[in-house]
């Protein structure tokens, strides 16, 4: 807190002298830009086996892949006062995935061909030139791009976007980093014709942050230079990276949070060497360079933006791993009170065990580094191998693409756009020992194969080409395997406006293919892990259609559709990705269907827009990996068929009250649920134990969809007078559901319990839903216009006032299940809390 | 917010989904669709000789499908019945060794599964046939994660009573093949070691024996891991249901908890209500009071009782019982040995009686039981019949010695009554 003081008081002191009046707009936009910023999450972590894409794409945001919405990028009375406010509870507009959204880049997709969503962090700390994109509001007619279910984004990079200015800001926070330094500057268009922007930004310091233990340094930098060739064509190269480190917070199970009186605690870490060192470590970078051309000719009525880009980098993730050794994660399941009690035990170890807790003993509650580095040292001593390391789970990538976006106006009622777009990809996936802990060298084995088959050597290395190799730092163990994804991807669209009606539709065709090539022949699968799979290929297509008529110019219906079939992701195509060239079975496009239909009003006092909205995803794909009890073994567990229907209304309402301030309402009220059963195919990991595949029906129609509240609402009032903004918010959120683990709903582990042992079965099946909950927030900012030359500006905004610390963001079911005893608590949920009362200060500078 | 809530749900359900069902899914009950039984129980035990050592015989998965089915009759919920399930069809039962605990979520007492044998080992120990794997020259417990490719449950348990009733019990090799690993009930048969030992020790599993009416025996066996080890056997006559099971010419049984020892009736049965520690006694209720030479206690080699010598004092002196619930007691008998010395000629020696003990003796209403025989040379035995008007919770008697002139001795005093 003495920080924020000083510079509260050094931000008086710089201010102090003068102001200015214009650039009122800017002002607005400039603060809802800063604190898009801010809602970037702490890197969280999912379960150690909860996903096979774990530790990819923008997982970096957050436990539930929760990206901004469409921010400060269009009128929409809804999205502009939602998409922030909303943030704390990780809301997703109309429960929808990231992947159902797009990102473009010059027009350029920057959806991940891995996991379909865009990668975030890719800009991260940026701000100052990804803040005013381009928005494709839901399933309105395309523009940039041709837009999917959950909209679509575009950031125009072009160095002439940016007019002339220098331009800085600080900001501190007490999130996931405290200080955060930008530095813009950009030319303009000269008299020849060159523009150039560039942009610098670093991210560090967690001595204010939330979670103990989660380190945070960023860099980045972007430089964008343009050419205006002649009239009407203009050469645009943007290039740009961000290099983001960081120590990520656990998720834990609640008995851990109570104990600890926290909501905050953070099992990653452990003191080492009197630091507090983290053991999952993430490291994102991945450049882009673009090179865009655009033609508008003299007429106006025409744009065509061609893009060439190559994006590639790294995003790895440490991790302990261990050998014969117990596991060293301090909130594992045996390492709690209540494991001890379900064990008979309630006096001597339970005893101990609390009093760790209870106290927050940190060589119990935290990782115990000396012990690690104590066992693979005597284990040295006797020249064996090591037993615990730190590895790095690596996801390298390299795409090349392109794409050519149009937009002509034909005639004055019709307007066409269109446009391809071509990409190729391979991701390397692997991963090497980062730190041996003291240890002498490592084998790689797989310890979950070597106790099963005793007899059969060859089975539990997992690279044969390389058996017994004694790995040290560096070297890469357990799995290698490259992704290989093409897809194109072209599309069409017409606009058709007249007085009172205006309608649109349009089509996208396109394909997907995909395959694997494994880097390493596994002993348990020697005759499918190495070299190529066999090439999946799919077709893709999508159709919209909207029709908008207008009563008035004061108002409006609209009612909008979109009808796709996506192919699967690569992420669910293999049935053992990480050993195993074999397909699951069955893999087939994921079918959406959406429709919305709204009432706008537009009057200068009231804006309004209600809508009603139906999303129908089908036969969505989705992999898992975790520990099965009763087959005492790894299993990968594909879920094919999976079948949402997402219903709801939006609220969007906005009154002028006098001439300073606003009232605001707007809210969401929704239903999602999986509207259908799922099929299961499983498999175990580590051999043969379980004889071929095992097929399961998940009993889960009617189940709600998790990964957001479904219920959200926000009252606000905006008060704008003399250049002062002020916003207070009173936020509810509800219908917050827990992640269901699929295999709870299956006759394997309910078997006849419905029957005969009702309570049991709902203890087992029943969906958890969390307390609904009220956050407050305020802000305010203020700007300076000093010798009609500069222009200072700061913006403090506070959120959740009340410090309410219950708020679920994300909670899930282990997949992990008792089978010996059915004890659903003996796995119990993980969840994430949303932070108390957080506050961000940004000054900003500019000439 | 729950008002706002109805009103929404209304709306939406009213507008976008009316006449969705919205409950939420349940899993059915696991059903068994895979080839139907071809095998009975009889049947595939039939496939294994069984020999005078343990062996086995491989159910290939090469050869045609063998498929039983049967009803669970183990749990091992308390314990009993360690990792393995025994399942019977009506022709015989079979135990399937299967390496977990708590088998009993899974497999529940009397549900229907269906296990296809093929892959299995068929054998025996020590003469019961089992199925598992053969491994290190016995029969082994099939590895937990494979048991799912073996056993099939089928629909909901159902409760299941045992289709044997034995009252007497054969010669192992007598029993048919198709009565062992099944639930059997024994009817009227008690514990040899009914109110004298627990169910099992508490280090290793113990055999109990069971006498049947007809005086056969059979062997009760208990895990020391069951959780009702320390409790005692009952006494009395009652049934036992259980698992028939043989150890070589052996024939056991194995109890799933206690509800499977039923009906156990003690009959009536003479029992000791007064257990008298004469160098104690005064501080263990017996009391006295009245005038002259006093009550003591006479502790040597040759005698150990209660002893009063009024040495020529005058003496009217009671020693009182402690008080005895007689209210659940029939024909309760009272007996003692006693002597006296030295007679005066002036003193009487009585045995009285009451159920109303005022804490004095002197102002308490007492009833007498004449005694009949005195002795001066030896100690005489006397047993004295309670009347009926004795049998009451507040029962005491006292021994009074009125005189001066002689002691008197007694000891033996036992209090016997009938107990149901």
């Amino acid at each position: 807190m003495k920080r924020t003081l000083l510079l509260l008081l050094a931000l008086l002191f710089i201010c102090g002298t003068a102001y200015s009046q214009d650039k009122v707009k800017a002002k607005i936009k400039k603060q809802k830009a800063a604190t898009t910023d801010t809602l970037v999450r702490s890197g969280v972590d999912g379960d150690t086996y909860s996903d096979v894409s774990e530790g990819q794409g923008d997982e970096d945001e957050g436990g539930a892949n929760y990206v901004p919405g469409l921010l400060h990028s269009s009128q929409d009375v809804y999205t502009n006062n939602t998409s922030y406010t909303f943030s704390i509870a990780y809301f997703r507009n109309r429960g929808l995935d990231n992947r159902y959204q797009n990102v473009c880049l010059n027009g350029f997709s920057a959806n991940s061909l891995v996991t379909g969503r865009a990668t975030y962090s890719q800009w991260g700390g940026l701000n100052h030139i990804f803040r005013y994109p381009e928005a494709l509001t839901d399933l309105y007619a395309p523009t940039f791009t041709f837009g999917n279910a959950g909209g679509a984004t575009n950031y125009n990079l072009r160095a002439s976007n940016f007019r002339k200015q220098i331009r800085a800001t600080y900001s501190l926070n007490n999130r996931t980093y405290s200080n955060r330094f930008i530095l813009t500057g950009a030319t303009g268009v000269t008299k020849k014709g060159w523009s150039v922007a560039g942009s610098l930004s670093a991210r560090f310091g967690n001595a204010l942050s939330y979670v103990e233990g989660t380190t945070y340094n960023s860099f980045g930098g972007f430089l964008a230079v343009e050419k205006k060739l002649n009239s009407e064509n203009w050469l645009n190269l943007a290039a740009f990276a961000s290099y983001t480190s960081r120590g990520m917070q656990s998720n834990s199970v609640q008995e851990a949070y109570d104990l600890l009186n926290d909501h905050y605690y953070n099992a990653n870490w452990g003191w080492y060497n009197g630091q507090q060192r983290n053991a999952r470590v993430r490291t994102v970078c991945e450049p882009v360079v673009l090179l865009t051309h655009t033609y508008v000719p003299k007429s106006n009525k025409l744009n065509l933006t061609t893009t060439l880009a190559t994006t590639f980098g790294r995003n790895n993730t440490t991790s302990l791993n261990w050998y014969d050794a117990p596991d060293p994660r301090p909130d594992y399941y045996r390492y709690l009170p209540s494991y001890q009690i379900s064990n008979g035990d309630t006096n001597g170890f339970y005893n101990d065990i609390l009093n760790y807790w209870t106290s927050n003993d940190q060589s119990y509650t935290q990782i115990n580094w000396d012990k690690l580095y104590e066992v693979n040292q005597l284990a040295a001593l006797q020249g064996k191998r090591a037993q615990y390391m730190v590895e790095n789970r690596i996801y390298d990538h390299i795409q090349v693409g392109g794409s050519s976006n149009l937009a002509a106006d034909l005639t004055e009622h019709i307007k066409l756009t269109a446009g391809i777009d071509i990409r190729g990809m391979r991701q390397k996936n692997y991963k090497t020992i980062d730190d041996l802990l003291g240890g002498l060298y490592w084998l790689d084995v797989d310890k979950f194969s070597e106790g099963d088959f005793p007899d059969d050597y060859n089975i539990q290395y997992n690279d044969l080409n390389h058996m017994n190799d004694t790995l040290y730092e560096g070297d890469v163990f357990g799995y290698s395997y490259d992704y290989h994804i093409y897809t194109q991807r072209a599309w069409a669209a017409a606009l058709f406006t007249f007085n009172h009606l205006e309608f649109h539709l349009g089509g996208q065709i396109g394909g997907t293919e995909f395959w694997r090539t494994g880097q390493m022949r596994n002993g348990r699968f020697q005759d499918e892990s190495y070299g190529n799979s066999e090439k999946r290929a799919f077709l893709e297509g999508a159709g919209k259609l909207g029709i908008t008529y207008k009563i008035n110019g004061r108002n409006y219906l609209m009612l909008n559709g979109l009808a796709e079939s996506i192919a699967p992701s690569v992420l669910n195509a293999f049935v053992a990705p990480r050993i195993r060239n074999k397909y699951v079975e069955n893999l087939q496009n994921e079918k959406v269907y959406a429709a919305d239909l709204s009432y706008i009003l537009k009057y200068p006092a009231i804006k309004m827009r209600l809508t009603a909205y139906f999303t129908q995803i089908m036969d969505a794909t989705r992999l898992i990996s975790f520990y099965h009890d009763d087959f005492a073994s790894m299993v990968n567990y594909s879920i094919s068929g999976i079948d949402q229907r997402h219903l709801g209304v939006e609220l969007g309402l906005e009154v002028k009250l006098g001439s300073m301030f606003s009232l605001i309402l707007a809210g969401n009220y929704g239903d999602y649920r999986y509207s259908d059963r799922a099929d299961v195919t499983m498999n175990a990991e580590n051999g043969t134990d379980i004889e071929g595949d095992v097929e399961r029906t998940v009993y889960w129609k009617n189940f709600h969809v998790s990964g957001t509240p479904q219920a959200a609402g926000t009252i606000g009032l905006k008060f704008n007078h003399n250049y002062w903004w002020v916003n207070i918010n009173a936020n509810y959120f509800d219908k917050i559901y827990c992640d269901l683990n699929p295999e709870r709903r299956t006759t394997g582990a309910t078997g006849p319990l419905y029957y005969s042992d009702p309570d049991l079965y709902h203890r087992i099946a029943d969906q958890t839903r969390m307390k609904g909950q009220f956050t407050l927030d305020a802000s305010v900012s203020k700007s300076w216009r000093i010798k009609h030359k500069y222009n200072i500006g700061f913006n403090l905004s506070v959120t959740n006032l009340l410090n309410n610390k219950n708020l679920v963001t994300t909670a899930w079911e282990q997949y992990r299940f008792d089978y010996t005893n059915y004890n659903v608590d003996k796995f119990g949920n993980k969840y994430y809390y949303a932070f108390g009362t957080t506050f961000y200060l940004g000054i900003n500078f500019q000439m | 917010m729950k008002y706002i809530h109805s009103i929404f749900s209304v709306i939406i359900a009213a507008l976008l989904f009316a006449g969705c069902d919205l409950t939420p899914d349940v899993a059915p009950v696991p059903t068994y669709d895979g080839p139907a039984a071809n095998t009975t129980i009889a049947e595939l035990i039939a496939m294994h000789e069984i020999g005078s050592l343990d062996s086995y015989v491989h159910l290939s998965e090469d050869s045609a499908d063998i498929v039983i089915s049967g009803i669970v009759t183990t749990s091992d919920k308390h314990g009993n019945c360690y990792k393995y399930i025994n399942i019977e069809d009506g022709t015989g039962g079979i135990q399937i060794k299967i390496n977990n605990t708590a088998l009993y979520n899974k497999y529940r007492l009397g549900q229907r599964v269906y296990v296809k044998c093929n892959g299995l080992d068929l054998g025996d120990y020590r003469k019961l046939p089992q199925l598992g794997y053969w491994a290190n020259d016995g029969m082994e417990a099939i590895p937990s994660a494979k048991a799912s490719r073996y056993i099939f449950c089928d629909g909901v348990p159902e409760a299941f009573e045992p289709q044997i009733v034995l009252t007497s019990i054969p010669s192992a090799d007598a029993i048919s093949p198709g009565w062992y690993n099944r639930l059997v009930r024994l009817e009227n048969c008690y514990f040899v070691e009914g109110g004298m030992a627990t169910f099992c020790d508490a280090n290793a599993a113990t055999s109990r024996d069971i006498k049947m009416a007809d005086g056969t025996t059979i062997t009760m066996r208990t895990s020391n891991y069951a959780d009702f080890i320390n409790e005692m056997l009952p006494v009395g006559n009652g049934n036992v249901v259980g698992i028939l099971t043989r150890y070589n010419s052996t024939v056991q049984i194995v109890i799933r908890d206690l509800d499977d020892v039923q009906d156990f009736v003690t009959p009536p049965h003479t029992e000791n209500l007064l257990t008298v520690n004469y160098t104690n006694a005064f501080n263990e209720g017996w009391l006295q009071s009245g005038t002259g030479a006093e009550w003591s206690i006479f502790n040597n080699t040759s005698f150990t009782g209660f002893y009063i010598n009024a040495n020529s004092t005058a003496t009217d002196r009671w020693l009182v019982s402690p008080n005895i619930n007689l209210s659940a007691v029939e024909a309760p008998s009272l007996s003692f040995d006693h002597r006296i010395t030295g007679t005066g000629g002036n003193e009487t020696m009585k045995l009285y009686y009451t159920t109303n003990y005022t804490g004095d003796a002197t102002t308490t209403e007492w009833h007498e039981l004449p005694i009949s025989q005195f002795s001066s040379s030896t100690l005489v035995g006397h047993t004295a019949e309670l009347p009926a008007d004795a049998l009451a919770s507040n029962f005491r008697f006292a021994f009074r010695y009125n005189g001066s002139g002689s002691a008197w001795y007694i000891n033996n005093i036992n209090l016997k009554g009938i107990v149901r």
